[in-house]
């Protein structure tokens, strides 16, 4: 079976920008605790919330979000 | 900050304490001292300090990484099982009843609606005064952990539903004939529904502490 990963740059990219989580979730519109979940893995967003994060860390999807596929 | 943490759960404890007594103590004196209503008393005085402390401080009564959803989730939890308790002991009080009541005004004139009101107000003030901490009330990760506690929710109310239905055909058509009045019946139907109410609020307040792990 195919195991799906999604891993995220979102803590690095955020702190090249020295934005705080506070500060990147109210660019976003979502809570502190998304983005603390986003940036351990823990949460897969949906496509409306990549591109905001995409743009709030002035970045392109693919390079914030990366996919790769394991068997 | 901890200060006012620490109070507040003291409060809700007292106030569940207060609570079970009042509901569930014993109804002559021991030691010369009515439990019922020292209970109902420290109930009601928790249940106003808290709502107050809530009030004034509601940055402060529950942890920073908690979102606003997560502390409604909590406080959620926390009044449902209030009102289940409560129920629960209204119930056993209707099935003490010598007659079968026939209408809703045979029902015994019960302090679970004065706590169904009282806990409806504080709850509403609660969850109000919640929302002040300001942020996001409800983000998509929210939205998320909600869909699964009412899909569970929903898992709940289906497996009492077929309770029933088991119980309503293994059990003689004689022994059922208490439970099978219209009044008794609809108090039972809400007592489904405050169940499957409590696991909603329960897997949700769970859904975010295990999000966290």
């Amino acid at each position: 079976m195919t195991e799906i990963i999604i891993s995220n740059q979102i803590r690095v990219l955020r702190a090249a920008r020295d934005l705080t989580q506070e500060q990147l979730a109210n660019a976003c519109g979502v809570t502190r605790q998304t983005i603390i979940a986003l940036e351990a893995g823990k949460y897969s967003p949906s496509l409306e919330l990549a591109f905001k994060l995409a743009i709030a860390l002035a970045s392109t999807l693919d390079a914030v979000f990366q996919y790769a596929e394991k068997k | 900050m901890r200060t006012v943490r620490s109070l507040w759960q003291v409060l809700i404890v007292l106030a569940l304490i207060g609570c079970l007594a009042s509901l569930f103590g014993p109804t002559e004196r021991r030691w010369g001292v009515d439990v019922g209503a020292v209970g109902s008393s420290v109930f009601s005085l928790a249940l106003l300090a808290s709502v107050i402390l809530v009030s004034v401080w509601p940055r402060d009564a529950f942890p920073d990484h908690w979102s606003l959803a997560e502390s409604r989730a909590w406080v959620g939890l926390i009044f449902t099982a209030l009102l289940l308790c409560g129920f629960t002991d209204y119930l056993l009080g209707v099935a003490a009843l010598e007659e079968v009541p026939r209408t809703f005004h045979d029902l015994p004139r019960h302090q679970f609606y004065w706590l169904l009101g009282v806990v409806a107000v504080a709850w509403g003030v609660t969850s109000g005064v919640l929302a002040l901490r300001g942020g996001p009330a409800l983000d998509e990760r929210d939205l998320r952990l909600r869909h699964q506690a009412d899909r569970l929710g929903d898992w709940a109310l289906s497996l009492l539903i077929i309770a029933c239905v088991v119980l309503l055909n293994a059990v003689p058509a004689a022994r059922l004939d208490w439970w099978l009045e219209p009044v008794i019946l609809a108090n039972v139907l809400v007592g489904v529904l405050m169940t499957k109410l409590l696991v909603e609020h329960a897997a949700l307040a769970f859904g975010y502490a295990l999000a966290r792990r």
